[in-house]
């Protein structure tokens, strides 16, 4: 009788973990790997540390079936490349107005 | 006052005394605590999760407190709450039923409940007791698993409400405790099964009378191990045009940091004063939880308005501290 439960990671195409779970609360996908066998009902009792840090970064990648956690400057690299942040509405409007004074003044020089 | 008569100087009065001590010493050291009822939603008063489930796999938690644990041939299995009672102190039952087709020779389902602190039963006594009513044919068999030990009680088959009792001297230095009742499904057509109510544990040889608790009281302890009507209470912000982040305040405490999900099939309705509702089908990440709060992100929304304050407006996240 098995008397406890699975648990599962999901990962990315970069190899990090995304999710975590047991399957007393989500079937697992194909993709899905297998950690755990006959484990605590819940997935963080088992893995208590967050998946991701307080950025929202992956923390952790799965490599020939080991945890590996990746470095600090691995994640400040990542965090450094990330899209600047979309134009505030003061920026947007700002900007509009520039392009608006720009294009009369074209329009002056025509 | 008349017919009073003065017991007068003689009185042997030490033996008196003596008695008044040992009854005293009995007061006082009987483990009150214990002889009330270990058995959480023993009436099945309380059914957070839903009121009927069908092809029930084990481990899926029921009735609150109640879970199927194990199912031996198949999990063709339906268990629903049921009006049909005992007597005057309860208002439902637990039925267990066969579905989808008959039951194959040998199968059964377990009804059980792990008790939390099985440290505080180590070593004592306990009487194991409830009320079943089998259609034709079906039966209930008590169990009890206390660490790797476990207890055959006598099979119930009575086709009446009728109460059992199960007396065990449970070991000492048990570190996990779950009384069950197993539904012997073999044979069963679609339809036949059983009906349980007013399971009650307590300490002693002694079956006490069934002792129904408040529905406040009932609801709050099983709030300790699941939680769900979340909505309204549950607020948050936008932090991008698609994705909020909720913090949940949890209605009691809870056992542990609870597993916190979107239920399945449900989207997640939040309020966006001046967006208007906004909904998403996926699920929660980026979750914390803790023993009296957690916190969730959720995206997939369009059109909100950043940092602007949110409610969670429908009853779509549920916390699990289940044992």
């Amino acid at each position: 009788m098995r008397t406890g439960y699975n648990h599962y990671i999901r990962t990315n195409e970069a190899g990090e973990i995304v999710h975590g779970f047991s399957d007393a609360f989500e079937t697992p996908d194909p993709g899905d790997i297998l950690v755990l066998e006959n484990g605590p009902r819940h997935f963080h009792l088992a893995w208590p540390e967050p998946l991701t840090n307080e950025r929202g970064q992956y923390r952790f990648r799965w490599i020939d079936g080991q945890r590996v956690e990746r470095t600090q400057q691995e994640l400040d690299d990542e965090w450094a490349q990330r899209p600047p942040d979309p134009p505030t509405l003061e920026e947007r409007l700002e900007a509009s107005e520039e392009a608006l004074r720009a294009l009369m003044e074209a329009m002056n020089d025509v | 006052m008349a017919n009073l008569q003065t017991i007068g100087p003689y009185i042997e009065s030490q033996p008196l005394n003596d008695n008044f001590a040992a009854l005293n010493d009995d007061i006082v050291n009987v483990p009150h605590a214990l002889y009330r009822n270990a058995i959480i939603n023993g009436n099945f008063d309380v059914w957070q999760r839903g009121t009927s489930f069908d092809n029930v796999s084990a481990g899926t938690y029921t009735a609150d407190r109640w879970k199927v644990s194990f199912n031996n041939v198949s999990n063709n299995v339906k268990v629903l709450r049921s009006t049909t009672v005992p007597n005057a102190n309860s208002r439902y039952s637990l039925r267990v039923e066969q579905m989808g087709s008959t039951g194959a020779s040998g199968d059964y389902s377990d009804i059980s409940q792990p008790i939390e602190d099985a440290a505080l039963f180590s070593g004592k006594k306990v009487v194991f007791s409830g009320w079943v009513k089998c259609d034709a044919g079906r039966s209930v068999t008590p169990l009890i698993f206390a660490g790797g030990n476990v207890y055959v009680g006598t099979p119930i088959s009575a086709t009446s409400f009728t109460q059992f009792s199960f007396v065990q001297q449970l070991p000492a230095g048990i570190s996990s405790l779950s009384f069950i009742l197993r539904v012997n499904r073999g044979g069963a057509a679609v339809g036949e099964g059983v009906n349980i109510a007013q399971v009650q544990v307590n300490v002693g040889d002694v079956v006490l009378p069934f002792q129904p608790r408040h529905l406040a009281e009932e609801l709050a302890l099983c709030q300790r191990y699941y939680q769900r009507g979340l909505q309204y209470r549950s607020v948050g912000t936008f932090y991008t045009a698609s994705a909020a982040s909720i913090i949940v305040p949890h209605i009691v405490p809870m056992r542990i940091a609870p597993t916190l999900e979107k239920l399945p099939g449900i989207s997640i309705i939040l309020d966006d004063v001046g967006a208007g509702s906004l909904t998403t089908s996926n699920s929660p990440f980026n979750t914390i939880t803790s023993e009296s709060a957690s916190r969730f992100d959720v995206d997939g929304f369009t059109g909100a308005n950043t940092y602007r304050f949110v409610r969670l407006l429908n009853d779509s996240i549920y916390l699990d501290a289940e044992l």
